[in-house]
């Protein structure tokens, strides 16, 4: 019995959104395999970035005071807010491009998908800018870091509670000496040299760096997919003529934007009255 | 079909195919209200972080579950209606459902591993 016997159609039909693969049944088929492989590799990313916010969680437990003065300090949550009106934008945008896709609006599409493209260069910017920030605060963890209090620290009503923690004697003096020595390179600190407020504020702003990092990595390279696909696309490329690789996209993209909506509230928004709770 | 979903069925030499051949094709005006619902979450978020919302509700840490309710309740909206979740198959709803099962076991293990005590300040 013919393939075409069993299904009642071909399976390659003159338009794309009904053509499936002969190891189907039926389009539908097809559809729910590329949601599902496309879900299970997003099961994948959850547990990837879930063991990060674990991570993040547990640091914040233990000294909730110091994450929440660090974070006042040196991050900022005007820019933070830009860049989460900007990701949910690019989603909009994004399901805007799945719908015009299957309605075989193409040039709509490509609008789209370039408009969310613009929108995580905007994320990207916004990023860099702050990057630069940290970078010139020496808030890149390593042998160049150096926490200094800022702003809200120098108002005192947060860093008061965790002050008692701080060693005192030598770590100061070490402490001073880095200041005097600006950007200068120095060893490494050994367990002790720094003081306990300082490795504190370099875990704080590893997990930064790493969240927000790989985030952005993920940022970068739905950027390069999307140029693949539009690559694609104006080349004639019959693989994209189908809705189901673009749709497949859109679910990845608002992965990543789901991951940002978890990211600001904790890092960017955290309350300096949770102190008096938490000493 | 809901007053809020289009469906196209394809329409090859003027006949209409069967059902399974609809795609699921999200409005318009539906894209833009869960995009404002967003927007106002996403003020809600930024609101509650500048309130000490500990003074109405005298629970420790009062803030930040807000924060990440408002959260689950952003990502519900992106994962049902921009993912398309809730008009997936039973399977899609299985893988999704799949991955936040997962998390919550992370933390269940979190949580019991904090419980011991063994997580202490360095």
């Amino acid at each position: 019995m013919s393939v075409e016997a069993i299904h009642g159609e071909h399976p390659h039909s003159d338009d794309p959104h009904l053509t499936f693969a002969h190891h189907f049944i039926e389009r539908k088929q097809q559809d729910e395999s590329y949601i599902v492989g496309m879900w299970a590799f997003l099961v994948t990313e959850i547990m990837f970035f879930g063991a990060l916010f674990i991570a993040y969680i547990i640091y914040r437990t233990i000294w909730p005071g110091e994450f929440a003065e660090f974070s006042r300090a040196h991050l900022n949550t005007a820019l933070g807010f830009i860049n989460t009106l900007i990701l949910l934008s690019s989603s909009l945008s994004m399901a805007f491009c799945v719908r015009h896709a299957k309605l075989k609006n193409h040039g709509k599409m490509v609008l789209s998908m370039v408009l969310t493209f613009m929108f995580a260069c905007g994320f990207l910017v916004v990023k860099t800018i702050e990057y630069t920030h940290k970078y010139n605060d020496n808030l890149i963890p390593g042998p160049l870091f150096h926490y200094t209090a800022g702003e809200a620290g120098a108002k005192g009503e947060v860093g008061a509670a965790t002050e008692k923690t701080e060693a005192g004697g030598a770590e100061a003096k070490a402490e001073k000496s880095m200041e005097a020595e600006g950007r200068k390179f120095v060893l490494p600190a050994t367990k002790g040299q720094r003081d306990t407020k300082q490795r504190h504020a370099e875990i704080f702003f590893s997990l930064y760096f790493i969240m927000t990092g790989i985030h952005g990595i993920h940022v970068v390279i739905g950027m390069l997919v999307m140029v693949i696909i539009l690559v694609m696309f104006w080349s004639g490329s019959p693989l994209v003529q189908d809705f189901m690789p673009i749709e497949m996209f859109g679910l990845y993209w608002h992965f990543v934007d789901i991951v940002w909506i978890f990211l600001y509230p904790a890092l960017y928004l955290i309350n300096p009255d949770i102190t008096k709770f938490h000493p | 079909m809901s007053e809020n979903t289009e469906a196209i069925v394809h329409n090859e030499h003027g006949e209409y195919h069967e059902e399974h051949h609809e795609h699921h094709v999200n409005s318009p005006g539906l894209l833009w209200g869960i995009y404002g619902g967003l927007m106002i979450l996403l003020f809600a978020t930024v609101g509650a972080a500048f309130f000490d919302l500990h003074k109405y509700i005298p629970i420790p840490g009062m803030n930040i579950i807000v924060m990440l309710f408002i959260a689950i309740l952003k990502a519900s909206l992106v994962v049902l209606f921009f993912m398309e979740v809730k008009k997936g198959t039973r399977l899609t709803w299985l893988w999704a459902g799949a991955g936040f099962f997962w998390f919550l076991m992370m933390l269940g293990i979190m949580f019991d591993y904090m419980s011991r005590n063994w997580v202490t300040a360095i």
